[in-house]
Protein backbone atom coordinates (compact mmCIF):
# COMPACT_ATOMS: atom_id res chain seq x y z
CA UNK A 1 0.00 0.00 0.00
CA UNK A 2 1.60 2.99 -1.34
CA UNK A 3 0.67 6.29 -0.99
CA UNK A 4 1.31 9.60 -3.67
CA UNK A 5 4.44 10.89 -1.42
CA UNK A 6 6.02 7.27 -1.39
CA UNK A 7 4.98 6.82 -5.15
CA UNK A 8 7.12 10.10 -6.28
CA UNK A 9 9.83 8.58 -4.05
CA UNK A 10 10.37 5.53 -6.13
CA UNK A 11 9.92 7.35 -9.08
CA UNK A 12 12.66 9.76 -8.60
CA UNK A 13 15.10 7.06 -6.97
CA UNK A 14 14.59 5.13 -10.51
CA UNK A 15 15.12 8.07 -12.76
CA UNK A 16 18.27 8.93 -10.48
CA UNK A 17 19.32 5.47 -12.17
CA UNK A 18 19.09 6.98 -15.69
CA UNK A 19 15.56 6.38 -16.80
CA UNK A 20 13.21 9.24 -17.99
CA UNK A 21 10.57 10.32 -16.22
CA UNK A 22 7.70 8.49 -18.30
CA UNK A 23 9.38 5.08 -18.11
CA UNK A 24 10.39 5.38 -14.20
CA UNK A 25 6.26 6.30 -13.60
CA UNK A 26 5.32 3.20 -15.02
CA UNK A 27 7.99 0.83 -14.14
CA UNK A 28 6.96 2.72 -10.46
CA UNK A 29 3.68 1.41 -10.79
CA UNK A 30 4.89 -1.86 -12.25
CA UNK A 31 7.09 -2.62 -8.94
CA UNK A 32 4.33 -0.96 -6.74
CA UNK A 33 4.34 -2.27 -2.97
CA UNK A 34 5.64 -5.86 -4.52
CA UNK A 35 9.00 -5.90 -5.41
CA UNK A 36 10.39 -8.57 -7.15
CA UNK A 37 14.13 -9.47 -5.95
CA UNK A 38 16.48 -11.21 -8.27
CA UNK A 39 19.38 -13.45 -6.98
CA UNK A 40 21.84 -10.29 -6.94
CA UNK A 41 19.50 -8.39 -5.53
CA UNK A 42 18.27 -6.25 -8.55
CA UNK A 43 14.38 -4.94 -8.47
CA UNK A 44 12.77 -6.83 -11.80
CA UNK A 45 10.27 -4.97 -13.70
CA UNK A 46 7.43 -7.32 -15.00
CA UNK A 47 4.59 -6.27 -16.97
CA UNK A 48 2.12 -9.40 -17.50
CA UNK A 49 4.40 -12.12 -16.40
CA UNK A 50 7.61 -10.87 -18.53
CA UNK A 51 10.75 -9.74 -17.21
CA UNK A 52 10.94 -5.74 -18.72
CA UNK A 53 13.79 -4.43 -17.16
CA UNK A 54 16.02 -5.37 -14.18
CA UNK A 55 17.01 -1.99 -12.17
CA UNK A 56 19.95 -2.35 -9.43
CA UNK A 57 19.01 -2.49 -6.08
CA UNK A 58 16.65 0.56 -4.84
CA UNK A 59 17.37 2.08 -1.44
CA UNK A 60 13.74 2.79 -1.51
CA UNK A 61 13.07 -1.19 -0.79
CA UNK A 62 16.34 -1.92 1.67
CA UNK A 63 15.49 -2.80 5.14
CA UNK B 1 27.11 20.84 18.32
CA UNK B 2 24.51 22.79 15.20
CA UNK B 3 21.38 21.17 14.94
CA UNK B 4 19.70 23.49 12.34
CA UNK B 5 21.93 23.61 9.47
CA UNK B 6 21.19 20.02 7.93
CA UNK B 7 18.57 17.46 8.72
CA UNK B 8 19.45 14.40 10.50
CA UNK B 9 17.02 12.08 10.05
CA UNK B 10 17.46 9.37 13.17
CA UNK B 11 14.43 7.76 14.03
CA UNK B 12 14.59 8.82 17.69
CA UNK B 13 14.19 12.20 16.45
CA UNK B 14 11.49 11.44 14.38
CA UNK B 15 9.50 9.32 17.00
CA UNK B 16 9.68 11.97 19.73
CA UNK B 17 7.68 14.18 17.31
CA UNK B 18 5.23 11.53 16.47
CA UNK B 19 5.41 10.99 19.68
CA UNK B 20 3.07 14.39 19.95
CA UNK B 21 -0.70 14.91 19.31
CA UNK B 22 -1.66 18.68 17.82
CA UNK B 23 -3.37 20.64 20.68
CA UNK B 24 -5.17 24.09 19.72
CA UNK B 25 -5.68 26.17 22.52
CA UNK B 26 -5.93 30.08 23.66
CA UNK B 27 -3.45 29.70 26.57
CA UNK B 28 -0.25 32.36 26.54
CA UNK B 29 2.93 30.61 26.91
CA UNK B 30 2.85 31.61 30.75
CA UNK B 31 -0.22 29.39 30.92
CA UNK B 32 1.19 26.85 29.03
CA UNK B 33 3.85 26.43 31.29
CA UNK B 34 1.54 25.57 34.51
CA UNK B 35 0.40 22.16 32.25
CA UNK B 36 2.10 19.28 33.85
CA UNK B 37 5.36 18.03 31.79
CA UNK B 38 3.35 14.55 30.74
CA UNK B 39 1.43 16.61 29.12
CA UNK B 40 3.44 19.70 27.95
CA UNK B 41 5.70 16.70 26.29
CA UNK B 42 3.28 15.43 24.33
CA UNK B 43 1.36 18.13 22.73
CA UNK B 44 2.61 19.65 19.30
CA UNK B 45 1.23 23.59 20.49
CA UNK B 46 2.32 27.23 19.98
CA UNK B 47 0.91 29.95 22.60
CA UNK B 48 -2.29 31.03 21.77
CA UNK B 49 -3.00 29.15 18.39
CA UNK B 50 -6.50 27.67 17.77
CA UNK B 51 -5.60 27.10 14.09
CA UNK B 52 -5.78 23.42 14.33
CA UNK B 53 -4.06 23.46 10.18
CA UNK B 54 -1.70 25.63 11.25
CA UNK B 55 -0.03 23.41 13.70
CA UNK B 56 -0.40 20.29 11.23
CA UNK B 57 1.37 21.91 8.74
CA UNK B 58 3.96 23.13 11.49
CA UNK B 59 4.17 19.38 12.48
CA UNK B 60 4.52 18.07 9.01
CA UNK B 61 7.27 20.54 8.29
CA UNK B 62 9.49 19.73 10.95
CA UNK B 63 8.79 15.42 10.44
CA UNK B 64 9.95 16.71 6.95
CA UNK B 65 13.46 18.44 8.03
CA UNK B 66 13.95 15.58 10.45
CA UNK B 67 13.29 12.87 7.67
CA UNK B 68 15.09 14.43 5.04
CA UNK B 69 11.94 13.77 2.73
CA UNK B 70 12.40 15.04 -0.55
CA UNK B 71 9.62 16.20 -3.13
CA UNK B 72 9.34 16.11 -6.99
CA UNK B 73 10.06 19.51 -8.64
CA UNK B 74 8.07 20.95 -11.25
CA UNK B 75 11.29 20.34 -13.54
CA UNK B 76 11.79 16.67 -12.74
CA UNK B 77 14.49 17.17 -9.92
CA UNK B 78 14.11 16.50 -6.30
CA UNK B 79 15.04 18.46 -3.37
CA UNK B 80 14.59 18.42 0.07
CA UNK B 81 11.30 19.62 1.32
CA UNK B 82 12.37 21.58 4.21
CA UNK B 83 15.78 22.34 3.62
CA UNK B 84 16.60 24.41 6.72
CA UNK B 85 14.95 26.77 8.81
CA UNK B 86 14.07 29.34 6.54
CA UNK B 87 12.40 27.53 4.18
CA UNK B 88 10.55 26.25 7.96
CA UNK B 89 9.73 30.10 8.12
CA UNK B 90 8.75 30.68 4.68
CA UNK B 91 6.30 28.50 3.91
CA UNK B 92 4.66 28.83 7.78
CA UNK B 93 4.27 32.42 6.71
CA UNK B 94 2.99 31.69 3.76
CA UNK B 95 0.27 29.42 5.34
CA UNK B 96 -0.30 31.70 8.04
CA UNK B 97 -1.26 34.67 6.01
CA UNK B 98 -3.55 32.43 3.67
CA UNK B 99 -5.33 31.13 6.88
CA UNK B 100 -5.89 34.84 7.67
CA UNK B 101 -3.91 34.80 10.95
CA UNK B 102 -1.62 37.84 10.34
CA UNK B 103 -5.02 39.85 10.31
CA UNK B 104 -5.66 38.39 14.10
CA UNK B 105 -2.17 40.18 15.40
CA UNK B 106 -2.61 43.52 16.58
CA UNK B 107 -0.92 46.83 15.39
CA UNK B 108 1.72 46.83 18.15
CA UNK B 109 2.75 43.20 18.31
CA UNK B 110 3.64 42.92 14.46
CA UNK B 111 7.12 41.64 14.10
CA UNK B 112 7.41 40.35 17.32
CA UNK B 113 7.08 37.30 19.12
CA UNK B 114 3.07 37.51 19.93
CA UNK B 115 3.18 37.32 15.43
CA UNK B 116 2.67 34.14 14.43
CA UNK B 117 3.71 35.43 10.64
CA UNK B 118 7.22 37.20 11.95
CA UNK B 119 10.40 35.37 11.68
CA UNK B 120 11.06 35.26 15.14
CA UNK B 121 7.77 33.61 16.17
CA UNK B 122 8.43 31.08 13.58
CA UNK B 123 12.16 30.03 14.10
CA UNK B 124 11.50 29.84 17.76
CA UNK B 125 8.37 27.27 16.91
CA UNK B 126 11.59 25.66 14.69
CA UNK B 127 14.07 25.85 16.87
CA UNK B 128 12.12 24.03 19.81
CA UNK B 129 10.70 20.98 18.19
CA UNK B 130 13.60 20.52 15.88
CA UNK B 131 16.29 20.76 19.74
CA UNK B 132 13.67 18.78 21.10
CA UNK B 133 13.67 15.68 18.86
CA UNK B 134 17.04 15.86 18.52
CA UNK B 135 17.80 16.16 22.02
CA UNK B 136 15.34 13.51 22.60
CA UNK B 137 17.24 11.03 20.23
CA UNK B 138 20.65 11.92 21.34
CA UNK B 139 20.17 11.55 24.75
CA UNK B 140 18.34 7.77 23.78
CA UNK B 141 21.64 7.18 21.68
CA UNK B 142 23.94 8.41 24.70
CA UNK B 143 22.09 6.12 27.20
CA UNK B 144 23.01 2.90 25.15
CA UNK B 145 25.08 0.57 27.42
CA UNK B 146 28.19 0.81 24.89
CA UNK B 147 27.94 4.36 24.46
CA UNK B 148 27.45 5.30 28.31
CA UNK B 149 30.27 2.81 29.22
CA UNK B 150 32.65 4.65 26.72
CA UNK B 151 30.97 8.19 27.53
CA UNK B 152 29.54 8.23 31.24
CA UNK B 153 29.28 11.81 31.61
CA UNK B 154 28.21 15.50 29.34
CA UNK B 155 28.88 18.22 30.17
CA UNK B 156 26.68 21.45 30.50
CA UNK B 157 27.62 24.12 28.02
CA UNK B 158 26.43 27.85 26.13
CA UNK B 159 26.69 27.49 22.61
CA UNK B 160 24.64 30.57 21.79
CA UNK B 161 24.27 33.51 23.38
CA UNK B 162 21.00 35.19 24.53
CA UNK B 163 19.87 38.28 25.52
CA UNK B 164 18.56 37.22 28.85
CA UNK B 165 20.78 34.36 30.62
CA UNK B 166 19.21 32.38 32.96
CA UNK B 167 21.27 32.66 36.37
CA UNK B 168 19.43 29.11 37.48
CA UNK B 169 22.15 27.68 34.23
CA UNK B 170 24.54 29.84 34.92
CA UNK B 171 25.94 27.98 38.62
CA UNK B 172 25.89 24.58 36.04
CA UNK B 173 27.74 26.03 32.85
CA UNK B 174 31.03 23.83 32.27
CA UNK B 175 30.37 21.49 34.81
CA UNK B 176 30.25 18.25 33.84
CA UNK B 177 27.52 15.53 35.73
CA UNK B 178 27.00 11.64 34.91
CA UNK B 179 24.49 11.17 31.98
CA UNK B 180 22.33 9.24 34.52
CA UNK B 181 22.14 12.04 37.37
CA UNK B 182 18.85 13.83 38.15
CA UNK B 183 20.60 17.02 38.03
CA UNK B 184 19.64 17.19 34.14
CA UNK B 185 16.06 17.41 35.12
CA UNK B 186 16.45 20.26 37.33
CA UNK B 187 18.55 22.00 35.45
CA UNK B 188 15.55 21.74 33.11
CA UNK B 189 12.98 24.11 34.74
CA UNK B 190 10.62 24.66 31.66
CA UNK B 191 10.37 21.18 30.08
CA UNK B 192 11.31 19.35 33.28
CA UNK B 193 12.98 16.33 31.28
CA UNK B 194 16.46 15.55 31.34
CA UNK B 195 17.52 16.58 27.83
CA UNK B 196 17.08 20.30 25.98
CA UNK B 197 16.06 22.10 25.10
CA UNK B 198 16.86 23.63 28.48
CA UNK B 199 14.06 25.81 29.11
CA UNK B 200 12.21 28.49 26.74
CA UNK B 201 15.14 30.24 24.01
CA UNK B 202 17.83 28.93 26.13
CA UNK B 203 21.41 28.61 24.56
CA UNK B 204 22.63 25.79 26.11
CA UNK B 205 23.38 22.49 24.87
CA UNK B 206 25.59 19.55 26.28
CA UNK B 207 28.40 17.35 24.71
CA UNK B 208 29.82 14.42 25.88
CA UNK B 209 32.68 13.18 28.39
CA UNK B 210 34.72 10.54 28.26
CA UNK B 211 35.07 7.93 30.75
CA UNK B 212 38.58 9.42 31.28
CA UNK B 213 37.94 12.57 31.73
CA UNK B 214 34.88 11.25 34.10
CA UNK B 215 36.80 8.94 36.10
CA UNK B 216 39.49 11.91 36.82
CA UNK B 217 36.81 14.31 38.06
CA UNK B 218 35.83 11.55 40.94
CA UNK B 219 32.45 10.70 39.10
CA UNK B 220 32.99 7.14 38.94
CA UNK B 221 35.89 5.14 40.32
CA UNK B 222 38.51 3.19 37.87
CA UNK B 223 36.30 0.94 35.82
CA UNK B 224 33.02 0.82 37.31
CA UNK B 225 30.35 0.23 35.69
CA UNK B 226 27.25 2.80 34.99
CA UNK B 227 23.99 1.34 34.80
CA UNK B 228 21.72 2.66 31.94
CA UNK B 229 18.21 4.22 33.66
CA UNK B 230 15.02 2.74 32.94
CA UNK B 231 13.74 3.44 28.96
CA UNK B 232 12.31 6.31 28.73
CA UNK B 233 9.55 5.36 26.76
CA UNK B 234 7.29 7.56 24.93
CA UNK B 235 4.87 5.38 26.02
CA UNK B 236 5.17 6.09 29.49
CA UNK B 237 3.59 8.98 31.79
CA UNK B 238 1.13 9.26 28.98
CA UNK B 239 -0.90 10.56 32.23
CA UNK B 240 -0.40 13.36 34.18
CA UNK B 241 -1.87 13.11 37.74
CA UNK B 242 -4.12 15.69 38.78
CA UNK B 243 -3.61 15.38 42.38
CA UNK B 244 -2.03 19.00 43.84
CA UNK B 245 -3.44 21.18 41.16
CA UNK B 246 -6.04 23.25 42.13
CA UNK B 247 -9.62 22.77 41.12
CA UNK B 248 -9.64 26.42 39.13
CA UNK B 249 -6.79 25.31 37.16
CA UNK B 250 -8.48 22.01 35.56
CA UNK B 251 -11.60 23.97 34.75
CA UNK B 252 -9.11 26.57 33.03
CA UNK B 253 -7.81 23.59 31.32
CA UNK B 254 -11.42 22.11 30.81
CA UNK B 255 -12.37 25.04 28.69
CA UNK B 256 -9.34 25.73 26.84
CA UNK B 257 -8.97 22.17 25.42
CA UNK B 258 -12.15 21.36 24.99
CA UNK B 259 -12.74 17.47 24.31
CA UNK B 260 -8.67 17.51 22.90
CA UNK B 261 -8.32 16.71 27.29
CA UNK B 262 -9.59 13.35 28.93
CA UNK B 263 -9.85 13.87 32.63
CA UNK B 264 -10.17 10.02 34.00
CA UNK B 265 -9.91 10.28 37.46
CA UNK B 266 -7.31 11.62 38.83
CA UNK B 267 -5.12 11.32 35.75
CA UNK B 268 -5.72 13.41 32.62
CA UNK B 269 -4.28 12.58 29.26
CA UNK B 270 -4.62 14.42 25.66
CA UNK B 271 -7.46 12.43 23.52
CA UNK B 272 -5.87 9.57 21.18
CA UNK B 273 -2.86 9.09 23.51
CA UNK B 274 -2.95 5.58 25.98
CA UNK B 275 -5.91 4.78 24.35
CA UNK B 276 -3.42 2.08 22.03
CA UNK B 277 -2.87 0.07 24.95
CA UNK B 278 -6.92 -0.83 25.29
CA UNK B 279 -7.28 -2.58 21.72
CA UNK B 280 -6.39 -6.11 23.27
CA UNK B 281 -5.38 -8.96 20.47
CA UNK B 282 -8.06 -10.16 19.53
CA UNK B 283 -8.46 -14.33 20.11
CA UNK B 284 -7.95 -16.38 17.57
CA UNK B 285 -10.50 -18.53 15.19
CA UNK B 286 -10.34 -22.62 15.02
CA UNK B 287 -9.84 -23.06 11.39
CA UNK B 288 -8.08 -25.99 9.56
CA UNK B 289 -5.83 -23.73 7.39
CA UNK B 290 -5.85 -20.25 8.93
CA UNK B 291 -3.99 -17.16 7.18
CA UNK B 292 -1.71 -16.73 10.63
CA UNK B 293 -0.53 -20.28 10.53
CA UNK B 294 1.22 -18.86 7.30
CA UNK B 295 3.10 -15.27 8.82
CA UNK B 296 5.97 -15.58 11.15
CA UNK B 297 5.68 -12.59 13.29
CA UNK B 298 8.76 -10.85 13.97
CA UNK B 299 6.85 -7.51 15.02
CA UNK B 300 6.47 -6.09 18.73
CA UNK B 301 4.86 -3.97 20.67
CA UNK B 302 2.00 -2.03 19.41
CA UNK B 303 2.61 -3.03 15.97
CA UNK B 304 2.17 -6.75 16.85
CA UNK B 305 -1.47 -5.67 18.50
CA UNK B 306 -2.18 -3.80 15.47
CA UNK B 307 -1.05 -7.18 12.61
CA UNK B 308 -2.64 -9.28 14.99
CA UNK B 309 -6.25 -7.62 14.46
CA UNK B 310 -5.62 -7.96 10.70
CA UNK B 311 -4.69 -11.59 10.95
CA UNK B 312 -7.44 -12.26 13.33
CA UNK B 313 -9.88 -10.67 10.96
CA UNK B 314 -8.84 -12.52 7.96
CA UNK B 315 -8.60 -16.04 10.11
CA UNK B 316 -12.46 -15.23 11.32
CA UNK B 317 -13.54 -14.68 7.62
CA UNK B 318 -11.80 -17.52 5.71
CA UNK B 319 -9.26 -20.58 5.24
CA UNK B 320 -6.59 -19.87 2.85
CA UNK B 321 -5.56 -23.52 1.13
CA UNK B 322 -2.17 -24.03 1.90
CA UNK B 323 0.11 -21.04 1.53
CA UNK B 324 4.22 -21.05 2.41
CA UNK B 325 5.14 -19.57 5.68
CA UNK B 326 6.74 -16.42 5.87
CA UNK B 327 8.14 -13.51 8.61
CA UNK B 328 6.05 -10.41 9.07
CA UNK B 329 7.99 -7.57 9.47
CA UNK B 330 8.24 -4.59 10.86
CA UNK B 331 9.30 -1.70 8.33
CA UNK B 332 10.51 1.74 8.43
CA UNK B 333 10.26 2.62 4.72
CA UNK B 334 7.72 5.23 3.15
CA UNK B 335 5.14 2.98 1.81
CA UNK B 336 2.49 1.94 4.43
CA UNK B 337 3.67 -1.31 3.87
CA UNK B 338 4.71 -3.75 1.07
CA UNK B 339 4.93 -7.63 0.36
CA UNK B 340 8.46 -8.59 -0.72
CA UNK B 341 8.95 -11.66 -3.56
CA UNK B 342 12.15 -13.40 -4.68
CA UNK B 343 12.12 -13.88 -8.54
CA UNK B 344 13.82 -16.88 -9.92
CA UNK B 345 15.76 -17.14 -13.28
CA UNK B 346 12.62 -18.84 -14.67
CA UNK B 347 10.82 -16.16 -13.63
CA UNK B 348 9.09 -17.56 -11.40
CA UNK B 349 7.98 -15.56 -7.95
CA UNK B 350 8.26 -17.17 -4.36
CA UNK B 351 7.29 -15.22 -1.37
CA UNK B 352 9.61 -13.56 1.01
CA UNK B 353 8.10 -11.62 3.53
CA UNK B 354 5.63 -8.86 4.59
CA UNK B 355 6.93 -5.54 5.97
CA UNK B 356 4.45 -2.98 7.78
CA UNK B 357 5.33 0.50 8.70
CA UNK B 358 5.04 0.96 12.45
CA UNK B 359 4.44 4.83 12.06
CA UNK B 360 1.39 4.22 9.53
CA UNK B 361 -2.14 5.61 9.33
CA UNK B 362 -3.73 1.69 9.22
CA UNK B 363 -1.60 -1.01 10.22
CA UNK B 364 -4.33 -2.95 10.92
CA UNK B 365 -5.83 -2.83 7.10
CA UNK B 366 -2.14 -2.25 5.37
CA UNK B 367 -1.63 -5.84 6.76
CA UNK B 368 -4.61 -7.51 5.62
CA UNK B 369 -3.83 -5.32 2.40
CA UNK B 370 -0.21 -6.90 1.91
CA UNK B 371 -1.99 -10.41 2.95
CA UNK B 372 -4.20 -9.50 -0.21
CA UNK B 373 -0.90 -9.61 -2.64
CA UNK B 374 0.25 -12.82 -0.72
CA UNK B 375 -2.94 -14.65 -1.35
CA UNK B 376 -2.91 -13.11 -5.20
CA UNK B 377 0.71 -15.11 -5.39
CA UNK B 378 0.61 -17.99 -3.53
CA UNK B 379 -3.08 -19.00 -2.87
CA UNK B 380 -5.12 -18.48 -5.53
CA UNK B 381 -4.41 -20.19 -8.79
CA UNK B 382 -0.93 -21.32 -9.24
CA UNK B 383 1.38 -20.82 -6.89
CA UNK B 384 4.37 -18.70 -7.96
CA UNK B 385 1.84 -16.53 -10.11
CA UNK B 386 -0.34 -14.00 -9.49
CA UNK B 387 -4.28 -14.98 -10.00
CA UNK B 388 -4.56 -11.19 -10.49
CA UNK B 389 -3.04 -11.48 -13.80
CA UNK B 390 -3.58 -14.93 -14.41
CA UNK B 391 -7.49 -14.48 -14.73
CA UNK B 392 -8.40 -16.17 -11.81
CA UNK B 393 -9.69 -12.97 -10.17
CA UNK B 394 -11.82 -12.00 -13.34
CA UNK B 395 -15.21 -11.97 -11.76
CA UNK B 396 -13.61 -9.73 -8.85
CA UNK B 397 -11.77 -7.21 -10.97
CA UNK B 398 -14.66 -7.18 -13.47
CA UNK B 399 -17.15 -6.13 -10.55
CA UNK B 400 -14.57 -3.53 -9.38
CA UNK B 401 -14.37 -1.73 -12.49
CA UNK B 402 -18.12 -1.02 -12.42
CA UNK B 403 -17.53 0.10 -9.44
CA UNK B 404 -17.82 4.51 -8.92
CA UNK B 405 -15.13 4.54 -7.17
CA UNK B 406 -12.53 3.05 -10.06
CA UNK B 407 -14.66 5.55 -12.13
CA UNK B 408 -13.64 8.50 -9.34
CA UNK B 409 -9.97 7.71 -9.66
CA UNK B 410 -10.31 7.03 -14.00
CA UNK B 411 -12.15 10.83 -13.60
CA UNK B 412 -9.01 12.37 -10.95
CA UNK B 413 -6.51 11.09 -13.59
CA UNK B 414 -8.34 12.49 -16.24
CA UNK B 415 -8.70 15.70 -14.82
CA UNK B 416 -5.11 16.46 -13.44
CA UNK B 417 -1.68 18.06 -15.26
CA UNK B 418 0.28 15.88 -12.83
CA UNK B 419 2.38 13.32 -13.88
CA UNK B 420 2.62 12.08 -10.57
CA UNK B 421 -1.06 11.96 -9.51
CA UNK B 422 -1.34 10.59 -13.23
CA UNK B 423 1.43 7.54 -12.91
CA UNK B 424 0.01 6.73 -9.36
CA UNK B 425 -3.31 6.18 -10.31
CA UNK B 426 -2.78 4.44 -14.05
CA UNK B 427 0.20 2.42 -12.99
CA UNK B 428 -0.46 1.54 -9.53
CA UNK B 429 -3.87 2.04 -8.29
CA UNK B 430 -5.40 0.89 -11.65
CA UNK B 431 -3.28 -2.15 -11.64
CA UNK B 432 -5.04 -5.63 -11.14
CA UNK B 433 -2.77 -6.45 -8.64
CA UNK B 434 -3.53 -3.42 -6.22
CA UNK B 435 -7.71 -3.07 -7.23
CA UNK B 436 -7.68 -6.82 -5.85
CA UNK B 437 -5.60 -5.80 -2.60
CA UNK B 438 -7.58 -2.85 -1.24
CA UNK B 439 -10.79 -5.15 -2.54
CA UNK B 440 -9.59 -7.99 -0.68
CA UNK B 441 -8.79 -5.53 2.75
CA UNK B 442 -12.01 -3.89 2.39
CA UNK B 443 -13.80 -7.50 1.83
CA UNK B 444 -12.24 -8.86 5.67
CA UNK B 445 -13.35 -5.40 7.17
CA UNK B 446 -16.90 -5.77 6.07
CA UNK B 447 -17.23 -9.64 6.59
CA UNK B 448 -15.32 -9.41 10.07
CA UNK B 449 -16.56 -8.47 13.33
CA UNK B 450 -13.37 -6.31 13.26
CA UNK B 451 -14.49 -2.51 14.99
CA UNK B 452 -10.74 -1.22 14.95
CA UNK B 453 -10.12 -2.51 10.94
CA UNK B 454 -13.92 -1.05 10.36
CA UNK B 455 -12.08 2.43 11.80
CA UNK B 456 -9.41 2.12 9.55
CA UNK B 457 -11.08 1.47 6.48
CA UNK B 458 -12.60 4.63 7.02
CA UNK B 459 -10.08 6.86 8.17
CA UNK B 460 -8.87 6.26 4.54
CA UNK B 461 -11.47 5.97 2.69
CA UNK B 462 -11.70 9.65 4.20
CA UNK B 463 -7.90 10.48 3.73
CA UNK B 464 -7.99 8.83 -0.09
CA UNK B 465 -10.42 9.53 -1.98
CA UNK B 466 -11.86 6.73 -4.27
CA UNK B 467 -8.69 4.26 -3.64
CA UNK B 468 -11.21 2.06 -0.99
CA UNK B 469 -15.37 2.02 -1.73
CA UNK B 470 -18.64 3.31 -0.06
CA UNK B 471 -20.44 0.00 1.27
CA UNK B 472 -22.88 0.35 -1.29
CA UNK B 473 -20.59 0.57 -4.12
CA UNK B 474 -18.38 -2.49 -2.75
CA UNK B 475 -21.54 -4.70 -2.76
CA UNK B 476 -21.02 -6.28 -6.29
CA UNK B 477 -17.02 -7.03 -5.32
CA UNK B 478 -17.55 -8.69 -2.21
CA UNK B 479 -20.43 -10.58 -3.85
CA UNK B 480 -17.79 -11.70 -6.17
CA UNK B 481 -14.88 -12.67 -3.66
CA UNK B 482 -17.60 -14.77 -1.44
CA UNK B 483 -18.42 -16.36 -5.07
CA UNK B 484 -14.61 -17.36 -5.51
CA UNK B 485 -13.97 -18.24 -2.06
CA UNK B 486 -16.83 -20.64 -1.76
CA UNK B 487 -15.76 -22.18 -4.67
CA UNK B 488 -11.56 -22.49 -3.53
CA UNK B 489 -13.76 -23.87 -0.42
CA UNK B 490 -12.29 -21.40 1.69
CA UNK B 491 -15.49 -20.52 3.42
Amino acid sequence: MMDLEAFKELVAEIMSQGYDRETAGRYAGLIGDTPAIDAEGNVVVMDKGEVIARLKPLKFFEE
Amino acid sequence: MSVFVQPLPFEEARDKLGSKTIITAPLSSSEWADVPTALLERAFFSSRIENGRFLQRGMDGINDFLAGNRETLPNGETALKIGGRARFVELMREFAIKEGMADLVPPDDRGGLKDITSQKRLELIFNTQVKQAQSYGYRKQGLDPDVLDAYPAQRFLRVIDVKEPRDWHAQFEDKVFLKTSSIWKAINQDFGVPWGPWGWGCGHDVEDADRDETESLGLLKPGEAVTPPAPEDFNDNLKASTDGIEPELIEKWKAAFGDQLVLEGDTMRWKGQGEEATVEAPKPTERTNPVSAALDLKVKGNLRTQVQVGIAAMDEVHDDGNLPKIPLRSSKKSSYGYFQRNIGPDGKSTANHIGVRTSGDWPALTTVHESGHFLDLEGIGSKGAYASQTGELKEVLDAARQTQAIAGLQAKMAATTSWDIRDHIQNYLLSDKEIWARAYSQYITERSHSEPLKTQLKARLAKAEFEQWTPEDFAPIAQAIDKLFTKLGWL
